[in-house]
């Protein structure tokens, strides 16, 4: 036995070692040198892998919310421009009105500008965005309200006049209606075409819960109306009762009757429309306040990603050449060792 | 007295020396680059009258260094073994920023759910619902087949490390006879020494090895749990191999000599070697990732499954979405069914390819009218899909056996697993390279004790060069001497 010997395999094996895990090295350096990230995230993170994954599953999913908020911050101000014309129409409706109460020819005036805006407003109600009625709730596949010349509305609204009056709307015996006999037919039997049960059996086939847009992980927030809000109710019951209850030959004392009730349904819309369009301005706030915790979020997530996943490139750039540096002396150490022999002296 | 004769006696047993001498110098040089070979030195000695032969060879040798280089060959080989499953295994899981994971294909699944629920009537979106469904089913279905196919190749390694042992096992048996029985010539029972080492190191890298060196030289083989490999006769290593893997089935113990040293419970359990790395692979971090498959599997099941919507609810809760080869039933919360991860699949019934309709995604309904939770078809009915989108982020109970805790929402849970699976490539990662510069380092110790130096070889050979050359001369003088003797006799 050698104490401190060598043998010549040793000379041969001394460096290979190195060298293979030298050009192991040197590959992965130039991959994270080329990419920016780490060769082989999961080993290098190790049980942190879960953590990155989820780091990365969460940015897809803000920059998603990101993406949807724009489009539901659009669907809200759909929403909120035609709850505008709505007040808008309301507000005129409620003027002509006012002064077509005591008005030489009030009647007709009233009357016309009632069934214009009664047209006007079944159109705004079917007002559609992105194939979706706006005023649908969560039904918003189906228009809610019917046209109302041809549908089941104005056949209620007959049945209803010739039940109490036993005559029909455009009978010249409508005169004879006295003021207290239209009082308590508009108080009850026409009422009743428009509360919660009326509703949606002549009018409305809009559901009562309203579309809600998720804006972030939690928070869920109207962006759409229904037909079926108190206002637009009372909006539509005043605009019908002048339009349809009987011809322009009314008594004057009976026909101030009926523009007084709609007067104060209309009024009452006029405010009810207000709070549904505040309302809706909640939730267009929601929307751009999420939209700035997101893209907080969003920043601080990808922060985190870069942190664990990339490498520093000068660092990279350092360790390519070092390793290159050390190959090259173990090539040509290998080169010279393997020339180094007795037999070329003897 | 001596005389001339004597002297020419001496002077061509130095010439015979020298030639055997010369004869092993060539040999060592023939064998220098090969690994396994020991350096063989002539013993000299002196006969009775005074001339010199070569009367044994010796090697060089040291078994201290060799016990440790087996030892450490084995562990590197067990390491190996464990780290190259963990790799295949991590291709489940890909590079993070690939979105290959079970994890982000969840993610995918829920982001897809939140476009529906933001456009419910959007049949489109449905539709794209459905194939993030299929896609996260599938990729289930694909990290279980890759689970056992990873245990399939650990068991056909197992089966062809068994039969490498009982080869060796063999071999080392000729060998070691020949060497007990002192067979041969000098120079052949030291290649029988070489070749036994050399199969004792190749056997160390299925196994962990120790060998006890008995009378005679002969040498007796225990694996690291201790159980007799070889003592005078090879012992038998058997392993029954599974022609199919599928979670839950176990695969078969490694026995030596009737007892067993792998599977659960391993009476005299090997510790180190290729065999038992591979037996731990097969056994354990397979099986244990196999169950994290099984528990997300398990848990999406449950986040899908849809509850009695009657007004007087009766009716136990059903699958939806998510279905498997027991359903109806929902499997109960926080207990495993194995194999949950290679059956689940994406209910045909919301499947227009298959006659169904994704809009049951959005309404429920899946076991029947009684479980739809939009019964009048709102098209923009979001109730469902917002209790299914908050499913993902709910704590749920997870079976224990996945080591990955009890309590964790389903994308956490998933995360968790790929994090468990690299952490054990990780670690695997560090001790397989550490065996292995730690092997390099022995090999080379061990080589530099048993390895033939050219160089030192070279300039034995000029000695031996000069003795010849010294031994012809006095052989040269002697025959001029005789010859002037004869010429004065004659």
């Amino acid at each position: 036995m050698r104490s401190g010997g060598i043998s010549t395999l040793n000379m041969t094996y001394m460096l290979r070692y190195s060298i293979t895990s030298s050009q192991l090295d040197l590959s992965k350096a130039q991959t994270e040198l080329a990419s920016g990230r780490l060769a082989d995230v999961g080993l290098t993170l190790g049980s942190n892998t879960g953590r990155d994954l989820l780091w990365r599953a969460q940015i897809a999913e803000l920059q998603q919310f990101s993406d949807r908020n724009k489009l539901a911050g659009v669907q809200a101000d759909v929403t909120q421009s035609a709850l505008g014309a709505m007040r808008d129409l309301a507000n005129t409706f409620l003027e002509t009105l006012t002064g077509a109460r005591g008005a030489f020819h009030g009647q007709e005036v009233a009357k016309s500008a009632a069934k214009s805006a009664l047209v006007q407003l079944t159109a705004l109600l079917n007002t559609t965005h992105d194939g979706q009625y706006i005023f649908g709730g969560t039904n918003s596949g189906t228009a809610p309200i019917a046209d109302y010349a041809t549908g089941t509305a104005k056949t209620s609204v007959d049945t209803a006049f010739a039940a109490a009056f036993g005559i029909a709307q455009n009978d010249p015996a409508v005169v004879n209606i006295t003021a207290a006999n239209m009082q308590a037919f508009l108080d009850t039997q026409f009422t009743s075409l428009f509360d919660a049960t009326g509703w949606p059996a002549n009018w409305s086939s809009a559901a009562d819960e309203l579309l809600m847009a998720r804006v972030d992980s939690t928070q869920r927030v109207p962006v759409n109306a229904s037909a079926n809000s108190d206002a637009i109710r009372q909006l539509v019951q005043a605009i019908t009762m002048v339009a349809e209850l009987g011809t322009p030959a009314l008594n004057q004392t009976t026909f101030e009757t009926i523009a007084d009730k709609a007067l104060s349904l209309t009024g009452a819309a006029v405010l009810g429309i207000g709070d549904e369009q505040s309302q809706l301005g909640i939730s267009q706030n929601e929307i751009s306040r999420a939209n700035e915790r997101i893209e907080l979020r969003l920043n601080a997530l990808t922060e985190d990603v870069q942190s664990v996943e990339s490498v520093d490139k000068y660092e990279a750039a350092t360790r390519v050449n070092s390793l290159m540096i050390q190959l090259e002396t173990a090539y040509s150490l290998t080169g010279r060792i393997g020339r180094l022999s007795l037999l070329n002296y003897i | 007295m001596s005389s001339l004769s004597s002297a020419l006696n001496y002077a061509i047993s130095g010439l015979t020396t020298t030639a055997a001498q010369t004869a092993l110098v060539a040999r060592n040089v023939t064998f220098a680059s090969d690994p396994d070979y020991s350096r063989k030195i002539a013993n000299v000695i002196t006969l009775p009258g005074g001339a010199s032969a070569v009367a044994s060879y010796s090697r060089s040798a040291d078994k201290r260094l060799l016990d440790k280089f087996l030892d450490v060959s084995s562990s590197a080989a067990g390491k190996q073994a464990i780290l190259d499953a963990l790799d295949r295994l991590s291709e489940t899981i890909g590079d993070p920023e690939s979105d290959s994971s079970i994890t982000a294909m969840a993610g995918k699944l829920q982001q897809s759910l939140q476009a529906y629920e933001a456009n419910p009537a959007n049949g489109v979106l449905a539709a794209d619902a459905l194939r993030m469904a299929t896609n996260l089913a599938n990729g289930l279905n694909q990290a279980t087949a890759a689970v056992q196919d990873v245990r399939k190749t650990a068991d056909e390694e197992m089966a062809a490390s068994v039969s490498r042992i009982n080869t060796l096992l063999d071999q080392f048996k000729v060998a070691n006879d020949a060497i007990v029985r002192g067979d041969g010539t000098a120079t052949q029972l030291a290649d029988n020494l070489d070749q036994r080492d050399r199969i004792l190191k190749q056997l160390s890298e299925e196994i962990g090895i120790r060998t006890t060196t008995r009378p005679n030289n002969d040498i007796a083989i225990y694996t690291d749990g201790g159980v007799t490999l070889f003592e005078t006769n090879p012992r038998k290593v058997t392993m029954e191999p599974t022609q199919t893997f599928q979670p839950g089935v176990a695969g078969q113990p490694v026995y030596v000599d009737g007892v067993r040293i792998t599977g659960l419970p391993a009476i005299m359990p090997s510790s180190t070697g290729k065999l038992q790395g591979l037996a731990e692979v097969r056994d354990r971090v397979t099986v244990t990732y196999q169950t994290q498959l099984d528990e997300i599997a398990r848990g999406l099941v449950e986040m899908f499954a849809e509850s009695d919507q009657q007004p007087v609810p009766s009716l136990p809760d059903a699958v939806g979405l998510f279905t498997y080869d027991g359903a109806p039933a929902v499997p109960p919360p926080g207990i495993i069914v194995t194999g949950l991860a290679g059956g689940i699949r994406v209910n045909p019934l919301a499947d227009p390819a298959q006659g169904g309709n994704p809009a049951l995604i959005r309404d429920g309904g899946f076991g029947g009218a009684a479980y739809s939770y939009n019964p009048t078809s709102a098209a923009g009915f979001q109730g469902r899909l917002a209790q299914l989108i908050g499913a993902f982020e709910t704590p749920r109970a997870f079976d224990q056996v996945a080591q990955l805790g009890s309590q964790a929402s389903l994308k956490t849970f998933g995360a968790n697993a790929s994090g468990w699976i690299e952490a054990k490539r990780q670690q695997a990662n560090q001790n397989a390279e550490f065996d292995q510069a730690l092997k390099s380092r022995t090999s080379e110790s061990l080589l530099r004790v048993t390895g033939v130096n050219i160089d030192e070889e070279m300039a034995a050979l000029l000695d031996l060069e000069k003795a010849y050359q010294a031994s012809s001369k006095v052989i040269s003088v002697i025959d001029g001497m005789l010859a002037q003797l004869l010429e004065a006799v004659g």
